[in-house]
């Protein structure tokens, strides 16, 4: 009895699958449909990809051109204010895309078949890697930001290098300054960007042998850092810019 | 065309449906229904809409099947389509979803295959998920049923879940230690 169930229901199931197919109710998606899927995930892959590299890569650049990357040389303060100034926004968009892209890549079968994390650690070392060898390693984030600066580059790209390049204000503890004049234990400083309302006197740091000169000259361009108060800077650190207002990496 | 009789392996019949012959599609599931069923009856806590469910697996199935590479086993290809429909049903009707990072796949297992079990172990096996399959997680109670009830190796299991070989093992491993202790739990319980 309950066989004749199972093989009435069952053909019940199977009828009525069969009639949809023949009234055209259910149909095959054609070939082209699922190669035109698998060319998009590609694509998407691709893409995924390259924006997680572009997106290391300007963070990378944007340390370096804003000399946030010499605070690792000023003890820990330095290294709290480096959190600080840390563009977090652009490393948490690219976590994002990496574990976006680790997710796309388990729909191929050679992906999945192996374990997420090594998968995950491999895609974040080639994005930053990558990342890192195109701005030290090229001058494209440079030449994009020199068209970015003669409105060359159309947005959002232009938006990202001009923001990648924004001076930090005076008052979070960091600012890129020319130096006007230099006394015994101070120089009088001019914030680049904000011209003379914004001169400082800088006391040099304490870690400056007693006697030495000062290393710096009129004119040069440098990275500070230290909390401002009445137009007097206590820096925690100093070194020196390039003329073009990038970083250099020798120590002063 | 009598489908009772018919002795072509399944990546065969596909491939017949793939050049137009939507008849087969029959025997594909008059192979499949009551296995599909049994899949869900044993995975699924709330067996409503089951009948339905096991109609849209053959439809989605029919839907995709140009997707389908009948170089490969259809077998687990069928079941994928199974398990993403359950799946869903689950992710639906649970208030707590399933997790977005599954820990079981982030790193490598060694795989165990304990394919010499006894048969008084699979006795044992099948006792305990008749009566306390219900009782354990989701992840583990599929890999049981796939393994124990379906009798599809690991590779296969893993193609299913599209998970590595090494996870299948660790989730029956685990399944085996839940369904024990569910079983531990109720004796006691009940002495």
């Amino acid at each position: 009895m309950e066989t004749n169930n199972h093989t009435e229901k069952n053909t019940d199931m199977k009828d009525n699958i069969l009639t949809k197919i023949t009234d055209k109710e259910v149909s095959m998606r054609p070939k082209m449909y699922f190669t035109t899927k698998f060319v998009v995930l590609c694509s998407l892959v691709v893409f995924i990809l390259l924006l997680s590299i572009f997106v290391v890569s300007i963070i990378f650049f944007s340390l370096r051109v804003s000399g946030h990357a010499l605070l690792f040389g000023f003890g820990f303060q330095g290294v709290i204010l480096f959190l600080k100034l840390f563009p977090w926004i652009p490393l948490a968009v690219d976590i994002v895309a990496i574990f976006l892209l680790a997710k796309l890549l388990r729909k191929f079968t050679f992906v999945y078949r192996r374990p997420l994390l090594p998968l995950l650690v491999l895609v974040f070392v080639l994005c930053v890697g990558t990342g890192l060898l195109i701005d030290r390693a090229t001058d494209l984030n440079d030449t994009l930001l020199d068209n970015a600066n003669h409105n060359k580059l159309p947005k959002p790209f232009s938006s990202v290098y001009e923001g990648a390049n924004r001076l930090s204000r005076p008052r979070s503890w960091v600012c890129r300054c020319q130096v006007v004049s230099i006394g015994t234990d101070t120089m009088i400083v001019v914030d680049t960007k904000l011209g003379f309302e914004n001169t400082f006197t800088v006391f040099l740091p304490d870690d400056l042998p007693v006697g030495s000169v000062i290393p710096f000259s009129v004119g040069d361009l440098l990275y500070i850092a230290g909390p401002p108060h009445d137009g007097v800077i206590h820096p925690i650190g100093i070194r020196a810019l390039e003329p073009d207002g990038q970083m250099m990496f020798a120590p002063q | 065309m009598n489908v009772e009789k018919d002795h072509r392996p399944d990546e065969d019949i596909v491939k017949s449906i793939q050049s137009g012959v939507a008849a087969d599609f029959g025997v594909i599931v008059d192979r499949y229904e009551e296995k599909l069923k049994r899949y869900g009856r044993k995975f699924l806590k709330d067996k409503e809409d089951l009948k339905d469910m096991v109609q849209d697996i053959f439809i989605r199935a029919y839907q995709n099947i140009q997707s389908y590479d009948p170089g490969l086993r259809f077998s687990p290809w069928l079941y994928r389509i199974a398990h993403n429909i359950f799946i869903d049903k689950i992710k639906k009707e649970s208030r707590s979803p399933l997790s977005f990072v599954d820990f079981d796949v982030l790193l490598s297992h060694p795989v165990y295959d304990d394919r010499d079990k006894s048969e008084a172990e699979m006795a044992e096996m099948r006792q305990m998920i008749e009566h306390s399959l219900d009782a354990i997680e989701p992840k583990y109670r599929e890999v049981i049923v796939l393994y124990y009830l379906e009798e599809i190796p690991y590779k296969e299991i893993a193609d299913i879940l599209s998970i590595p070989v090494g996870t299948v093992g660790i989730r029956l491993k685990r399944g085996r230690d839940a369904l024990k202790k569910v079983m531990d739990k109720n004796k006691y319980g009940n002495e």
